[in-house]
Order: C-alpha cells, then structure tokens, then sequence
C-alpha cells in the first residue's frame, strides 16, 4: 500500500484535486496511442516495479469533467504539488527559445553553481516528444518551431530536487496571442489560474527598436508601431488580469530576449559578459534589475517597469537563448550560445523557495 | 430548406497587433463573424513541422476541411511561408452544402493567396467544378502507384461505424483521400445521412486535444508525417510500415478498390444501381460482403461487364430512384453535377480501342499479303504447269468433184 495513497494533489493539467489513487496503474502504447492496464514484472523484483513504475501512468478523475482524458506519471505522487511556471509575453518575443534554453542547462546540470539543483524529466514519453522536437532541433543549431495552440497542455516537466525539497516544476508555453483571444473560453490560458511563478518575457527590439534587425522590421508588423516600446503590451496585461489578484504575491522575472542585440550597449554589454558561476547572488540580482528597469525606463517601456513595482518579488534580466539571430534558412550560422538563461530560473527558484532560502529575500525586489 | 448563403474568404497572417490573426476577408463577412471564423480555426492555422532524423519537414502546402455542429464549414489551406514562426492561411467558409463537394478538388486553385496580403480572387463556387475532372486524374495516377494504401484507408472506413482515423506516413495523402471518397461515398453516405469527408492533409501529431473526436469540427481523417511519442488518441491509425490485421471487410475493400481502378466512370452507376434497394448503410455493407463472399459473386458478374471497352455511364432518364439532389438532408452529392467521362479514361480507352484496332489491321494485313502470295503463286503455277496443247493435224478438206462430162 502506498502511503501517499490518500494524499490530495492537484493536477496541473485540468487544475482539480483529488486523492490520489493509483489502483489502476497504466502503461502507454506508443504505437496504438492509447493506455492499457500496465503489467507487472513477473518475479515482482522491487528494482523492476521502480523501474516499470517511472513509466506507468495514473489517469486523471478530473472531477469537474471539463477536460478531455489526461494522464499523470505514476511518480507525480511521490514529489510535493507542482510549481507551474507560467511564459507570458508577445508573439515572436522568444519565449519556446528561452524556456527550451533553461530545460537544457537545467537538465544538463551546468550552470546550477552550488545549489545543488538537480533535474530530470517527469513524464518519460512526453519528454521524448519534447526531445526530440526541442531539444534535439536547438542542439542541432535550428530555429523551434512555433508554439501551437492546445489547451491545458504544458511544454514539459520536470522533476528538480534541492536539497531536501523535491518538488515538479510544470512550464506552460502558449502562443502570444492566445492571450489575448478568447478561444475555447479563455482555457488556452486558464494554467494562469494554477500558476506558482511568472516568467515575463519581452525582446529587446520592441523595447529599443534602433536595436532591431531589418529581418525584424520586416516581417514584425508590430516593431512599426508608432508608439514603440511605450505601446501597450496587451499580452501581458491580459495575463495579469487572468492571474489571482493580478498575481502580485507570486515571484517574477522579466527577462529581456534577444539581448545579444545589446552587446555593444553599456550596461547591458556587461552583464552579458558576466559569469555568474551558477550562484544566486542577492547583490548582483539587486544591480542587475537595476541596470535592466533603468533600460526599460529609458526607452518609455512602462508596461515592463510597473510589473516591477507591482509584483512583490521581481527581478529583471538580459538574456540571450541563442546568442544571435536565425538566418534566412532557419539556421543558426554561427552556432547556438545561450547567455545568461539560467539566472532568471534560478532567481525564480529561490523565489518560489525550491533552492535555499539564504540566496532568495535578499535579491528580489521586495 | 436551408438559406444557401455564400462561400467567403479569410486569410491569415501576422498582424500589426503581432502574432497570427485576420490580415485580410472578403466583404459578406461581419465583424462578429470574422472573430468566430478566428476562434474556430485559430488551432488548427499553424503549420508546425514534424522532426525527422535529418531534421525539419513541412509540406509546402496542406490542407484541411472541417464541418461544424452549425452547418458551417471551412477549407483551409496553410502554405509553408514560415514568417518567424507563422506560416499564412486562407480559409474558404461558407455552408456545408457548397463546400463538402469542392473539399478535395481545390489544390490545383489558382485563387489561393500564399502571400497574407495579396487582394482576394472572389469567384463563383460552380466554376470550381471545372476542377474536379483535372484532379481526379491526378489522384487515379497516384493511387495506381500504390493500392495497398487505398485497399487501407477503405477496410478503415468500412469496419469502423464512425471513422476516425490517423493516416501516418504518407506525405501527400490527398489523391487517396479523394479516391477513397469517390469509392466509398455511394456506399456510406445513404438517403437522410450524408458521411462527412473532413480531413486535415498534415498534422504533427494526432494526440493533440485539437485531433480528438469530441471536438466539433476535428476532421475524420488526420495525416501526419510520424507518430508522436506520447498523448492519447481515440483514432485508429493507419500508414506504412504497419501491417494491417486482416478483418471481414478486407476482402470488400480489395474488390471495391480493383472495380473502380479497372474502371473508375462505370464504377459509381454500377455502384449506384447495385445498391438502389439498400438504404441502410449496414445493410448496404452486408449486401456486398455477401456479393464478395457468393461462390458466383454478383460484384465479379457486374465487374466482368466493365471490362474491356467500359460503357459510357449516362444517366437513365428512367430510372425510377429519386434523385438525390430531391432529398433532403442530402448535401454532397445533392449538388455534385453528374461526372462524364474523364479527360485521363478517355484517353486510355481510346488507347485501348486504337491497339485492338491496329491488331485487327495487322491481322488483315497479314490474311491479305498471304491471300496475294497464294494467288500469285496460283497463277505461276498455273502458267509454268499449264499443259501445251498437242497439235492436231487437221485433215485438209476432201473435195470431191463431180465427175465432169468428157
């Protein structure tokens, strides 16, 4: 009997709770598409069930039956209630490049420092999908596809561990215009609803259009917009209104994308080229949200600089998730080099209290 | 009887707001209904590409056919133009009555707009009928190629009450969707309940909540290149590379597919006439399985008679069924004007007629050249054998004179 059999969980997916029951364990057919009773090693070997196990599904009872079937991994039950990071910003801003970014380093185990941050995938066949469409496309130099627009369908989880905290961390990616449309009731984005952590993310074109290329100008209608950085980011306004009280209890970042276009701009030339050796260290999360809202603040970018005043824990950070701009054939050239991703995660993390409480209060905005 | 209203235009691409939306619709749209054309086909307007070993693979162009609860439908054609991540569309939208018969007939249109911006070609849905004919050809020629995909896709709509299913494999399933139509539209689709021919020509994965079959709209016949790894799917798949269990409709679905290849415009009346006493969808399938299965089966007799020079397919002014455009609830085929013969059979029976005439003449020829030679040789033999007439000495004439006086 599983002692965590009456536990009350929440699933990510249809955002319900329920107890846990896992009577009726399940194994997936790659080839049929569907799931069937799963069947247990013959001798009953402890290492076999462990191993079968991290394969073997729970389906969702969904009780508010609003939700077509979904599955949760056998495993999910094993760790503490997921942390949803949610992706808000504009179409084209970046945001697949940047989370697919910080799956890989995290996953990879780089970059982690001394935290001691550990990860692996959650979900065994969602994470070969995601490999193989994501992973293994930014290893071999080219561009992700586009996020499509499913509901209730996260990008990927994972299971990271710090420490004594064990706990899943769910990343929702939409397309940028789903929040803004109304579509299927607004469920495209009702992950906000569920969501521990925000990840704000605009590109740096939109925030200094001198700075955009003319690939961007063409084909980016809305770099042409005549009130620049200073028009309404209207994506990111309707997914605050989607959050709880505007969500300003939850920790954020704002990432700035794209930010290798800024190499040559002090002092964003500087961060870029800063190592932060994989620690979370408060004074350079203080100087570096300075030295980003104060960018923001001079090109009129209002919308980014009051999610700093009104989110109770934000930081602000250059990013760059591939290093450079794609070509005309979907290829990164000169090679992939993704700069800074993983400080944005990591300040969320310590945030959201999953690496150590001593590197979080003291960085964030508070 | 329905308001027949017309077919309109919506194309797709990134807007000036940013991200994917209407860039540009033809005038008999609302604002209210350009939104609800927006909302309904928003998920499934990406073109999003499938992963190989050798990396990334979109087809240039696919398209995707949905009918909705309301009666409504959508063609929509998605071109591989990739802006950053947004490919464009155009939508046709308009009654299902208008757009089920056209749906498989459209890709050779030459008033798709690849380009989100370009001004629309507004024309009358009857001159799409003009492409029909073009197409079929090209589908026949595809299928010929490969017949084990279509005697698959026809077991698959056979056996299953309400097909749903996931053709895996094929990178251009269009022509045997298109023949599989024109096989089995005169079998499923019965007086009172038309069969719903949606399909979607490319898709990257069938789990997708977008691909189940509870969603309104979400076409029978989903395509993707490969299988994803993960997600559940409520449709049966089908493609290469899978043996297919053979099942009591498979033997049908052999015979159907090899009557109407051997003979594609006799094949509907044929079909049609076999059929005119059999309203039942089930029963219809019972009545041609058992055709099949009977020791001197009906479907060989009726199949024997299109071989050779096929008979043209005219319709019988005297046949006393109704016709179907009479019957209400009937859509497709109500409006589907009767298809002569086709430019490409045509052609290949004239072939046919053309070789056996040239053998006949090769066979006279030859009868002829021998029928000389003999008479030549006749009148040599003749003249070298001919016996020389013996000389007859031919007696002088005796004159005998009177005694004169002395």
């Amino acid at each position: 009997m599983n002692p965590l059999a009456e536990r009350v969980i929440t699933c990510p997916t249809c955002l319900d709770k329920f107890g846990w029951n896992d009577a009726e364990l399940l194994q997936y057919s790659v080839e049929e598409g569907r799931y069937s009773a799963a069947v247990w090693p013959d001798d009953g070997n402890p290492d076999k069930v462990a191993d079968a196990r991290s394969r073997w599904y729970v389906r969702c009872p969904n009780p508010s039956q609003d939700s077509p079937n979904h599955y949760l991994p056998a495993t999910y039950v094993d760790y503490d209630d997921p942390l949803v990071i949610a992706l808000v910003g504009r179409p084209l801003s970046g945001k697949t490049h940047l989370v697919v970014a910080m799956i890989r380093a995290l996953l990879a185990g780089s970059e982690v420092g001394t935290t001691e941050l550990s990860a692996k995938a959650l979900d065994y066949y969602q994470h070969v999908t995601f490999k193989r469409k994501f992973l293994d496309t930014f290893e071999a130099g080219k561009k992700l596809p586009a996020t499509i627009n499913e509901s209730g369908s996260h990008l990927a989880w994972l299971a990271v561990e710090s420490g004594n905290v064990k706990r899943p961390i769910v990343f929702f990616d939409v397309a940028g215009e789903d929040f803004t449309k109304a579509g299927e009731n607004g469920r495209h984005t009702r992950f906000l609803v569920a969501a521990g952590a925000v990840l704000f993310v605009e590109d740096a074109p939109h925030v200094l259009r001198s700075f955009a290329e003319s690939r961007d100008l063409e084909r980016d209608l809305s770099l042409s917009s005549p009130f620049g950085a200073s028009a309404t980011n209207e994506f990111v306004q309707e997914a605050i209104h989607r959050l709880p009280d505007g969500g300003r209890h939850l920790p954020a970042v704002v990432a700035l994308t794209k930010s290798d276009r800024l190499r040559y701009l002090a002092p964003a030339d500087r961060w870029l080229r800063h190592d932060p050796g994989g620690r979370v260290d408060p004074a350079d999360l203080v100087a570096e949200s300075r030295d980003v809202y104060a960018l923001l603040h001079r090109a009129n970018a209002a919308s980014l600089t009051k999610l700093y005043r009104d989110f109770r824990s934000c930081t602000m950070h250059f990013v760059s998730a591939t290093g450079g701009a794609v070509g005309e054939d979907n290829q990164y050239r000169s090679g992939i080099r993704p700069t800074r991703v993983m400080v944005p995660l990591l300040s969320l993390l310590a945030m959201a209290g999953v690496i150590p409480m001593a590197t979080r209060t003291e960085g964030a905005r508070r | 009887m329905r308001d027949m209203r017309p077919v309109e235009q919506i194309l797709f691409g990134l807007t000036a707001q940013g991200g994917l939306g209407i860039t540009k619709a033809s005038n008999g749209l609302s604002t209210y209904q350009r939104q609800r054309w927006d909302h309904r086909l928003d998920k499934y307007n990406r073109l999003n590409p499938t992963i190989e070993a050798n990396g990334a693979w979109l087809p240039p162009k696919a398209f995707s056919y949905f009918e909705f609860e309301s009666g409504d439908a959508a063609l929509l054609a998605r071109f591989d133009n990739d802006e950053d991540g947004r490919n464009s569309s155009h939508a046709l939208v308009g009654p299902v009555e208008v757009l089920a018969q056209h749906a498989m007939f459209l890709s050779h249109w030459d008033g798709w707009r690849v380009n989100a911006h370009e001004p629309l070609r507004i024309e009358d849905p009857d001159a799409w009928h003009a492409l029909h004919d073009g197409w079929l050809d090209e589908a026949d020629d595809t299928v010929r190629r490969d017949p084990g995909t279509l005697e698959l896709l026809l077991e698959s709509v056979l056996s299953q009450e309400s097909p749903y299913v996931t053709i895996f494999g094929h990178r251009d399933p269009l022509p045997f969707l298109t023949i599989a139509r024109e096989i089995l539209d005169p079998i499923v689709s019965t007086p009172g309940e038309r069969f719903e021919w949606t399909f979607s020509t490319y898709e990257d994965s069938d789990t997708r909540p977008e691909a189940s079959p509870d969603k309104d709209g979400a076409p029978r016949f989903w395509c993707v290149l490969r299988l994803p790894e993960s997600g559940e799917t409520a449709r049966r798949r089908i493609g290469t590379g899978r043996e297919p269990a053979e099942s009591s409709f498979s033997p049908l679905a052999r015979e159907l597919a090899k009557r109407y290849l051997a003979a594609p415009t006799a094949y509907h009346k044929d079909v049609l006439a076999e059929l005119s006493e059999v309203r039942r969808r089930e029963q219809r399938l019972a009545h041609l399985i058992r055709a099949v299965q009977a020791p001197v089966p009906a479907l060989h007799v009726v199949a024997q008679k299109t071989e050779g020079l096929p008979q043209p397919s005219t319709p019988d002014p005297h046949d006393p069924r109704p016709r179907r455009a009479a019957e209400p609830g009937i859509r497709t085929q109500s409006l589907k004007a009767p298809r002569s013969h086709r430019p490409g059979e045509r052609r290949r029976e004239l072939a046919r007629r053309l070789e056996s005439l040239e053998r006949h003449v090769r066979l006279q020829s030859l009868l002829l050249v021998a029928a000389v030679a003999i008479s030549v040789l006749m009148a040599l033999l003749t003249l070298i054998f001919w016996p020389v007439p013996s000389t007859v000495q031919v007696p002088g004439p005796t004159v005998t004179l009177p005694p004169t006086a002395p």
